[in-house]
């Protein structure tokens, strides 16, 4: 489920780019039900061991919270952060290493962007609401920036997903960040741009209703788009233009409720994981044949996650503290091939997995739980329990697998809280109501070490987090408006050194630019502001006012420093 | 480039009417029954100058300046220096020991007998030989003049009067290095790149800590940008900061700026700049950046400045940089909110502290005080000296007029305790410095001109003095022992010793056009000089430490004489 209890959680961009999974459980179904199956697991080798919270009889416990990726990365490329404003119809773009602000002209209104994964180049897409447009923007090591403009992009396109490879583009509309939407209205219309070709060509197709997610084989031969009516596969293989090659249903039923699934998508786009709220069946589809398996647990399945490369899934029946290690690097698996574990004594509903694919991070925010689980993967996978001192609500591991980032819960559950963000997204629980909502409260714990987890109090409940490729550093946000209080907090490790920085006006995302070594933390302001952290020396630095900041001309350089078309010596 | 032409003096003795050579004047009309020309007011008042030890008299119509020189017995001596033909305008350099005269030269038409001159810049020092500097690269005189502090530079741009050319480029400026001789100074002309703003102030920084080292700026604010000129190297262009949103029609105008020069080699203390604006509730606040390419080699300037912008929540009547607990800060006073805001440079953060009246000036009196005390009265917890500033020129309104001193040095931790008012009724309209040796001492001139304070900064006493006359001008001694109190074109002076704070007048039978203290050489205490705008101009010279009667002398036609 997909919430951000009352805040929105973000992640870094050079954190965050792991292949192609879909994590398409961003599903909107606030109103799905909110128990959990507690029957004991049917299949597998493992043992459904009894787990005493559950086992006491009380209420059923509400559905885990997976709060760790609710929200697109903040846009940044290696070098520079970019931020368009739709009233100037400019996107401004930030160097991090200079703190020099630049503008260029984009289409009109442009409103979303995202960054496009390049080796020679930083390079973003920027989607131009009100002309149906794309812009293309690279700014090449010299400092030198190209644009390019595709045109005629099906209308009402409100989201871009970009290939790893960087070839492809695909603008679609999601329907959960359009208000009330027309029931009539099925957003069926994508986008496929294709970078390869001067000037980029681009393809309007058709795919199921109501897209949820969009996603690539990592050999950019397929796009998927997560559909309600299943997968709708498109291959970008081909001679010519893309075209949808078929729609691989998820389900048997095809009335079934999509909004209860949370679809996962391997990165070489083979297999589709399906996990549906209450069920005990773990659904894997092959996408290339259509086939259809199911793999059935102990209980009621919370959370499914697959690893950086996909070869594995781990799937957890808190009912029964069920973790199941599921192989998918030879397609559909055999369930004589899963390893079933049980974490006796501790309630686990979900499952993060680190980058380095053998660290699993278990843990449960249905209930006020101030434990974590470490689980390592292996032939003889090992865990153990690291104590907190805050209940949990959402676990984040560092890069290199040595550290993770725990933030903390009230005590007890609250009651359901949506908030609208900035960026004109709502964050939306996609399962269930929300538990617990955010205490003030966070967690440095050391994984590689057995050592104590340092816990920071904060002002108000942390926001958002961003963590370095390396690991080692890690900024978490911090933003009540009503009190007015707002600020980021950057941990180091393995010193567990946490340094608070005020700012200015509300955090609005947090992210790296690892190629400057800085941190950055959008934030609200009319002008556009950014706030940089040196990474090394915790020196922060703000810029306010982008459009005033990039038409600063410095004459003596001999060609425009700030805006694009603007003058020249 | 520019030509030297090495003014020749010419100096002389006047005689007082008490001298015994006075006779010419006296046998025309006897010290008691003088000639109606002895009373007549002069065309135009010439402008005059207090150079510290010399009165400088610029004599527009004999195209040189009269230094007026004090001596023992209160002697007058006058020097003529000549300066170039068609004097457009004077001013002494901010520290008042150094007259510019820029003259707009002269072009020989056929028939001519006048030669061609160029125009020209004199520049003339106490004590020191004048120089004059010849601008050869411009053929229409520049009437504007703008001075540097440190006496590095000068900059002419297009004035005002009928004197300037029928077509002019408002963004047109001279930079001359007056601290090369004039054999080897260069005038350099240089046209500022506009987006169409007209230069409104210059500003010469000291060296700020830049990117690129240490280097001065010329910052013009012109109705609608910054221009940043590295007097360092005027070979580049400026650097353009408008203020201005692209896609807004409502032009923002710069009011004022404040300078941080920051501290070379301190990546944290680097230098900045603070700009209010005079029809927008934004402060801006600029800092420095290293322009460089990929290869991190130095591109342009090699430096731009870096934009943060500030809503304070009103526009801002004053602001000035200074150091606090939390470390250096922006303070930006806004009277329609009654509160000053402070603002981190660095972060953009802001703090705002209640104010008791809608103060619109701000001094920073640090440095007269030596230091401030911090948070407990005592010590303080900042890493560095804290700053206490003077808050003034509030409103007429009773009880919101006067002045306040605020403590930097508690403002964090606890702002609304860190105003200390001071019980002056008056609407303070200007706080004048008073130098050493009594530099804790401000004097405070009121709005309605019927009263003066002297503002003891130490123990922040503030000493009425009350005027029976609404039109009255203020000028403290340059030596720093008194005020001197009159009534132009009046037969008043007084006196105001700090010492003792007891006025005394001066016995004064001509009109008044301007009184200055200068010193006298060594061993002489310094004399007062009251200048008359009759006759040719005239003085009656007292010595400032006796104020004694019978030891004053008067004189008249001190333009009189010889020519240069």
């Amino acid at each position: 489920m997909k919430l951000i209890l009352g805040a929105a959680l973000l992640l870094s961009a050079t954190a965050s780019c792991a292949g192609a999974s879909a994590d398409a459980s961003g599903g909107s179904n606030p109103t799905s039900t909110t128990g959990t199956g507690a029957g004991p697991g049917s299949g597998g080798t493992g043992t459904g061991g009894s787990n005493g919270a559950t086992d006491a009889g009380g209420p059923p416990l509400p559905p885990e919270m997976e709060v760790e990726s609710s929200y697109e990365v903040p846009v940044a490329t290696g070098s520079y952060i970019w931020v368009a404003n739709p009233d100037s119809g400019r996107v401004a773009y930030v160097a991090g290493a200079t703190l020099q602000v630049h503008t260029v002209e984009a289409g009109n209104a442009p409103t979303y962007i995202s960054a496009i994964p390049s080796a020679t180049d930083d390079a973003v897409v920027v989607l131009n609401v009100l002309s149906d447009d794309a812009t293309i923007l690279r700014v090449a090591a010299g400092g030198q920036l190209t644009k390019s403009t595709v045109s005629g992009i099906a209308a009402g396109a409100n989201a871009l997903t970009v290939s790893p490879s960087g070839r492809w583009i695909t603008a679609w509309t999601d329907a959960r960040s359009i208000a009330s939407p027309n029931p009539l209205q099925g957003y069926q219309a994508i986008t496929l741009i294709d970078l390869a070709v001067t000037p980029p060509s681009k393809a309007i197709l058709s795919v199921g209703f109501r897209p949820v997610e969009v996603a690539y084989a990592a050999d950019d031969s397929a796009a998927f788009a997560v559909t309600e009516d299943g997968v709708s596969v498109v291959n970008l293989a081909q001679a010519g233009a893309p075209r949808v090659s078929g729609n691989v249903p998820l389900a048997d039923d095809p009335t079934e409720d999509a909004d209860t699934r949370d679809v996962s998508i391997t990165p070489n786009g083979r297999l589709a994981v399906v996990r549906r709220e209450g069920s005990a069946s773990l659904g894997i589809v092959d996408l290339t044949t259509g086939t259809r398996g199911s793999l059935a647990l102990s209980g009621a399945i919370t959370d499914v996650d697959l690893t950086a490369d996909g070869n594995s899934a781990v799937a957890v029946v808190r009912d029964t503290a069920e973790v199941a290690v599921i192989p998918l690097s030879s397609g559909i698996p055999d369930p004589t091939t899963i390893q079933h574990l049980t974490i006796s004594g501790e309630i686990i509903g979900s499952a993060s997995i680190a980058a380095d694919g053998r660290t699993v991070l278990l843990y449960t925010n249905a209930v006020a739980a101030q434990r974590l689980t470490v689980l390592t993967l292996g032939t003889t996978p090992s865990y153990r329990v690291v104590k907190l001192h805050a209940p949990v609500l959402a676990v984040f591991a560092t890069a290199d697998a040595s550290n993770a980032i725990v933030f903390h819960s009230e005590s007890a559950p609250a009651a359901s809280t949506t908030t609208a963000v900035d960026g004109g997204r709502t964050a939306t629980p996609d399962a269930g109501l929300p538990s617990q909502t955010a205490t003030n409260a966070f967690s440095l714990v050391p994984l590689a070490a057995d050592l104590p987890a340092l816990i920071e109090e904060t002002d108000v409940p942390p926001q958002a987090l961003a963590m370095t490729p390396a690991g080692d550093r890690v900024l978490i946000t911090e933003r009540d408006d009503a009190k007015k209080i707002y600020g980021v907090y950057v941990g180091q490790f393995p010193s567990m050194e946490i340094q608070k920085i005020v700012l200015a006006s509300p955090p609005i995302a947090v992210g790296v630019l690892a190629a400057a070594n800085e941190g950055y933390v959008a934030q609200k302001n009319a002008e556009g502001r950014i706030t940089f952290v040196a990474l090394d020396s915790g020196q922060a630095r703000t810029l306010t006012g982008f459009e005033i900041g990039a038409s600063v001309v410095d004459w003596a350089q001999g060609s425009t420093n700030g805006a694009d078309g603007g003058v020249s010596p | 480039m520019t030509r030297t032409i090495r003014a020749t003096p010419t100096i002389r003795t006047i005689r007082s009417c008490r001298g015994r050579l006075f006779w010419v004047l006296a046998l025309l009309a006897g010290c008691g029954g003088r000639a109606p020309f002895w009373s007549s007011p002069i065309a135009t008042p010439p402008p005059t100058f207090n150079l510290g030890d010399q009165i400088a008299v610029v004599d527009t119509g004999a195209d040189r300046v009269v230094l007026l020189t004090a001596g023992a017995n209160q002697s007058l001596t006058t020097t003529a220096i000549p300066v170039g033909v068609n004097i457009l305008n004077a001013a002494t350099s901010p520290d008042g020991k150094t007259l510019f005269v820029v003259s707009g030269g002269h072009r020989a038409q056929l028939g001519d007998d006048q030669p061609s001159e160029w125009p020209s810049i004199t520049v003339i020092t106490s004590g020191a030989q004048s120089a004059r500097y010849d601008l050869e690269n411009i053929t229409d005189p520049l009437a504007g003049l703008a001075i540097d502090p440190a006496g590095h530079w000068v900059v002419l741009y297009p004035g005002s009067g009928t004197n300037q050319p029928f077509v002019e480029n408002p963004n047109e400026l001279v930079i001359l290095d007056v601290s090369q001789s004039p054999d080897t100074a260069v005038a350099i002309s240089h046209t500022l790149m506009s987006f169409g703003g007209h230069p409104q102030r210059f500003t010469f920084t000291p060296p700020l800590a830049l990117p690129i080292g240490l280097h001065p700026l010329l910052i013009v604010e012109s109705d609608q940008d910054l221009s940043l000129l590295n007097l360092d190297d005027l070979s580049k262009p400026e650097i353009t900061v408008p203020l201005t949103n692209g896609s807004d029609t409502h032009l923002l105008s710069p009011a004022g700026l404040a300078v941080y020069p920051g501290v070379q080699g301190d990546a944290t203390k680097g230098a900045a700049i603070g700009v209010r604006l005079a029809n927008d509730d934004d402060v801006v606040a600029l800092q420095f950046v290293a322009n460089a390419d990929a290869n991190g080699n130095s591109i342009g300037n090699g430096f731009l400045p870096t934009v943060n912008l500030n809503n304070v929540g009103g526009v801002a009547s004053d602001l000035a940089f200074v150091h606090t607990d939390g470390g250096l800060r922006l303070a930006a006073l806004v009277p329609s909110r009654n509160k000053a805001t402070l603002i981190n440079p660095v972060t953009s953060l802001t703090q705002d502290v209640a104010l008791p009246a809608p103060y619109q000036s701000l001094s920073v009196v640090t440095g007269a005080l030596g230091s401030a005390a911090g948070c407990d009265g005592g010590t303080t917890s900042a890493t560095g000296p804290t700053d206490v500033a003077l808050l003034w020129n509030g409103t007429s309104v009773a009880g919101q007029a006067g002045v306040a001193f605020w403590e930097l040095g508690q403002a964090g931790c606890q702002p609304y305790r860190s105003i200390d008012t001071i019980g002056v009724t008056d609407d303070v309209a200007q706080v004048l410095d008073v130098p050493t040796p009594n530099a804790t001492l401000k004097v405070l001139q009121t709005r309605g001109g019927d009263a003066f304070y002297i503002l003891n900064l130490s123990n922040r006493t503030a000493a009425p003095l009350e005027i029976s006359s609404s039109n009255v001008a203020l000028t403290v001694s340059p030596l720093g022992d008194q005020v001197w109190t009159y009534v132009p074109y009046g037969l008043t002076v007084f006196a105001t010793d700090f010492a003792h704070e007891l006025p005394r007048s001066l016995l004064i039978e001509r009109p008044v056009s301007g009184v200055y203290e200068i010193a006298r050489p060594s061993g002489l205490s310094p004399a007062v000089v009251v200048l008359h705008d009759e006759g040719g101009v005239g003085a009656t010279v007292y010595d400032a430490a006796t104020l004694e009667d019978t030891t004053r002398r008067l004189y008249a036609g001190l333009l009189l004489g010889e020519g240069p």
